[in-house]
């Protein structure tokens, strides 16, 4: 053999073992080796020479790792440890989100002071933001459970970054998602409507959710994303679908809804004309709507005495009408306010209703609300007024004497004995003893 | 084919080949471990924490993190100060872009944006605090850009630091923006020797403040960052905790001075949980009556509830305050002893140093931190030490159940199976179901029905919680284990918490897991 043979020989054969080694390097980068962008390509050179890179630029997802490795060998406290991991999860997302979720996964999952049921720990939500800005990588994160069982955590950190973000993907993904979330998913994307997701978002919502069964959707749920069409309303055709669909169908009270919010602001003999014919659940509805845009404290109290009217106790005992009867009585209404709780029949399941109307009364000027009382006619709802002022004198002005002269006066013996409990509970809380 | 082609046509394949090979070990030598749990949690030998490389990585990003190469720490050391201060913040806040500026930014991104506009405030402030400050509150741009809030991460900080809080209170307690620098400010001056009388002048300042009102809302709400790591205690308990002992007379003066329960106990139990003195203190003013008058029932159980938390008071103290805890009465002295001892170690791993980190990742042996449990306890009596070795294991457990195993040796064998039935509904709360199997797998075959029900127990209680927290991904996890006792076990817990929730999923899932034969 010729020295030029010998030579290609040699040369050719190099060539091949450059080459194989080529292979195994790309192979080692596109299999994600160095959990990298291929723009991290450079790290190769680095690594074989051993050279570490001191924040020539930004840094590659291997670097975040082993800083994140090192924190093994330091000694923290729990709440600087956390801090510090924190900040670099959140820069190693901007690089890898992949394996930055990876990285605190691997650590301990419990916040400390947390309760059983902590969502998700004291690291994951850092993601939010890369979350946030791309919500199909997160959401092919979940579908794939690609970190395990640890991926029901990232779910929620998921939802609630892309409930804010964008809630129309979020809605859009909703038949996806297992019924243990699919409730988290609608209350978020109501919250994001709440906040002014804007009026073709909620529109866009509504489709996607009303195309979903009952047993998903409810109609209470669904009402949450109605608006109220530009535009003429017919309020004939409405009410036509309405007494079609019957009193059990889910659209009937949605749309129940929408005609109780197209006639706020309609005097109340009118909406009652109005809703006559109705079914009676459906009338329900639509006076509740009207009802919770009422925007005078006359008006919402008419609207409450039609509910008075349809016997809607469970409407009037929900902490909305508290909240609404709060307002007004904040307002300076809330004198009429005590004074439409004496019209409530009497019965079982109005007692909390005419506590929570007469409440923020008595518990003003002691002095106004006792000469009020004095007024009453005989009877159930005087006597509990009297514990309730009881309760306001000592709850709110820390007043024994008042309570006092109000228990002293309750009529009922037995529903005295059970005022007079209230206030020995009041006793025994405060150490308060007879001076 | 030629023999000696063929030959050549092996030799060449062989040269590609052992390039490959050698290229591709030499890249797993340098393989960066996949960091996915549970493998990760591994605990590793002490001398394999960390690395040169890793340590100065770690290092650059910690001196980066504190501001130290920040571009803002850059521009404050090259940045020239303008001539026309305000005309120099306008024209920076304008180079940002407009309300949206931060859009598409990363949280590091948007800092190095507006770093110039931090520097140009930073002069102007130097100069005139309040006349800056009212410019960036008030000016329209300013807040659609969201500058106010900005300012609180360095520049306010450091105009207050330089000045000192008294100095600063005409401009720091205008507004709500820079109540949290005022807090702070104040804290760090208190701690580093103004003590409490730094705050008696910074409360008479606030008082004649504009701001007044806004801050006594402001302070009555816990101190939050973005960081849940953050303590978010009120300002008024933080007061009290940098506040000495020697300064407890002028404290309970101010105490009584006050009007409002609730920055009462914030003063009286931040000073409580500062010291095992200062809580010894708090419990004589309280048993001698002296605060009857200020203190209702109820802020009085909350500030023994304080006290109670207090490692470092005198034990015996601290059972006496058990005993006459509404509800506590009638119990055994044993059992308030092993409950308060098992709180203790809770406490004391929770606080200070992370004693749980170093013991799951090798860096600290189970002997270091039983050691320094110890040293962070009050003397223990004899009794106290099966409930300490139990509590302990409980928490190192969760780390790691094979190297915490050791803590259990000491104690009687019937105390010690106890511990190991009981642990897993007792603790394992928000841990990896891949770590509490590991444990479970450590805890002895029931040998009763009893035992048995204690063991599902844990099960159980996992279950509600895993489901709540995993969901499905919970279920998928269960599905994929191999068949057992623990299969079983975890099953059973899965069809129970969801039958309690929804019947109809339940009986589904029993059909997946148990599907009728044909």
């Amino acid at each position: 053999m010729s020295r030029k043979s010998k030579a290609i020989l040699v040369a050719s054969h190099l060539l091949l073992f450059v080459a194989g080694g080529g292979f195994a390097w790309q192979s080692a980068v596109r299999g994600g080796f160095f959990q990298q962008k291929p723009a991290g390509l450079k790290v190769k050179s680095d690594r074989a020479v051993g050279v570490i890179r001191h924040s020539a630029g930004p840094w590659t997802g291997s670097e975040y790792a082993r800083a994140w490795k090192a924190l093994r060998g330091g000694i923290y406290t729990t709440k600087e440890r956390v801090r510090v991991q924190r900040d670099l999860l959140e820069q190693w997302a901007e690089v890898d989100l992949a394996a930055a979720i990876e990285a605190a996964l691997g650590e301990a999952w419990d916040r400390d002071g947390s309760s059983e049921f902590d969502p998700s720990g004291p690291l994951l939500d850092v993601f939010s933001e890369a979350l946030a800005r791309n919500p199909q990588e997160g959401w092919d994160m979940i579908r794939g459970r690609q970190f395990g069982v640890g991926t029901g955590m990232l779910r929620r950190v998921w939802m609630e970054a892309v409930g804010m973000a964008d809630p129309l993907f979020l809605a859009n993904r909703i038949t996806g998602l297992s019924w243990r979330d699919q409730p988290l998913a609608l209350s978020l994307c109501h919250a994001a409507v709440q906040s002014g997701a804007g009026a073709a978002t909620q529109a866009e919502m509504f489709g996607i959710f009303a195309a979903l069964p009952p047993q998903v959707v409810s109609a209470e749920q669904l009402i949450g994303f109605t608006t109220l069409p530009d535009g003429p309303f017919d309020l004939a055709a409405m009410k036509r679908e309405i007494i079609l669909a019957g009193d059990d169908d889910r659209m009937a009270r949605v749309k129940a809804h929408l005609l109780g919010m197209a006639l706020a602001g309609t005097p109340p003999e009118e909406i009652a004309e109005e809703t006559a014919d109705l079914p009676p659940a459906a009338r329900i509805g639509v006076v509740w709507a009207a009802f919770e845009q009422a925007d005078t404290p006359a008006s919402l109290l008419d609207l409450a005495d039609l509910l008075v009217d349809e016997e809607a106790w469970e409407k009037l005992a929900q902490p909305d009408t508290a909240r609404r009867f709060q307002e007004i009585a904040h307002n300076g209404a809330a004198r009429d306010l005590a004074d439409w709780a004496m019209t409530l029949p009497v019965r079982q399941q109005t007692q909390v209703i005419f506590q929570r109307a007469v409440e923020v009364f008595l518990a003003g000027n002691l002095e106004a609300s006792s000469r009020w009382l004095g007024e009453l006619p005989e009877g159930v709802w005087r006597d509990r007024a009297y514990a309730e002022f009881s309760q306001a004198a000592l709850h709110v002005h820390q007043n024994s004497r008042a309570s006092r002269w109000a228990l002293n006066r309750i009529g009922d013996r037995d529903f005295k004995n059970e005022a007079e409990n209230w206030r020995a509970q009041w006793e025994q809380r405060t150490g308060w003893t007879q001076k | 084919m030629d023999r000696k082609f063929q030959f050549l046509l092996v030799t060449h394949l062989l040269g590609l080949l052992l390039g490959y090979g050698v290229v591709r070990n030499a890249v797993g030598h340098f393989r960066v471990p996949a960091e996915g749990a549970p493998e990760i949690a591994k605990t590793t030998d002490r001398a394999q924490v960390s690395s040169d490389e890793g340590d100065a990585l770690l290092a650059d990003f910690l001196n980066e993190r504190t501001g130290k190469k920040s571009r803002y720490a850059e521009l404050k050391e090259t940045l020239p100060v303008a001539r026309d201060l305000k005309g120099a913040v306008v024209s920076a806040v304008a180079g940002l872009g407009g309300a949206d500026w931060r859009k598409g930014l990363t949280r590091k991104e948007q800092a190095a944006r507006c770093a110039e506009v931090e520097v140009r405030v930073l002069h102007w402030m130097k100069q005139n605090p309040i006349e800056a400050l009212g410019f960036v509150l008030n000016d329209p741009t300013c807040e659609a850009a969201g500058i106010p809030e900005m300012m609180n991460q360095h520049v306010l900080i450091e105009i207050a630091t330089q000045n000192g809080v008294l100095n600063s209170v005409g401009w720091l307690a205008r507004n709500e923006v820079a109540f949290g620098t005022l807090c702070a400010v104040a804290l760090n001056e208190m701690r580093a020797g103004g003590g409490f009388a730094l705050y008696e002048k910074l409360a008479a300042a606030i008082w004649r403040s504009p701001g007044r009102d806004e801050f006594l809302e402001f302070r009555a709400r816990p101190m939050i960052s973005e960081n849940p790591a953050d303590d978010g205690e009120r300002f008024l308990r933080q007061v009290g905790a940098a506040t000495r002992f020697e300064e407890r007379d002028r404290l309970l003066a101010m105490v009584k001075r006050m009007s409002h329960p609730p920055d009462q106990i914030d003063l009286l139990s931040g000073f409580a949980g500062s010291s095992g003195q200062a809580a010894e203190w708090l419990h004589g003013i309280l048993k001698s009556g002296e605060l009857k008058e200020e203190l209702s029932g109820g802020s009085r159980d909350e500030l023994d509830l304080v006290i109670l938390g207090v490692v470092g008071l005198d034990l015996n103290n601290r059972l006496e305050i058990m005993k006459e805890y509404p509800g506590d009465g009638g119990r055994a002295q044993q059992e308030l002893l092993d409950e308060l001892t098992g709180e203790d170690v809770v406490r004391l791993l929770e606080s200070g140093r992370d004693w749980r980190f170093e013991f799951r990742n090798g860096k600290s042996t189970l002997d270091d931190v039983l050691a320094a449990v110890r040293q962070g306890m009050p003397p223990l009596p004899e009794a106290g030490e099966e409930a300490m070795r139990g509590a302990l294991f409980r928490e190192l457990a969760e780390e790691n159940p094979k190297k915490a195993l050791p803590l259990l040796d000491a104690l009687p064998p019937e105390k010690r199976r106890d511990v190991l039935l009981d642990a897993g509904w007792l603790g394992f709360a928000n841990v990896s179901p891949d770590h509490f199997l590991r444990f479970m797998a450590e805890v002895p075959d029931a040998a009763s029905p009893e035992e048995q029900a204690r063991k599902l127990k844990g099960w159980h209680t996992r279950a509600r919680a895993d489901l709540w927290r995993y969901g499905d991904d919970y279920i998928e996890w269960v599905r994929r284990l191999p068949p057992g006792i623990h299969r079983e076990a975890a099953v059973s817990g899965i069809l129970l918490a969801t039958s309690e929730e929804n019947p109809e999923q339940a009986r589904e899932l029993g059909e997946r897991f148990y599907p009728r034969k044909p």
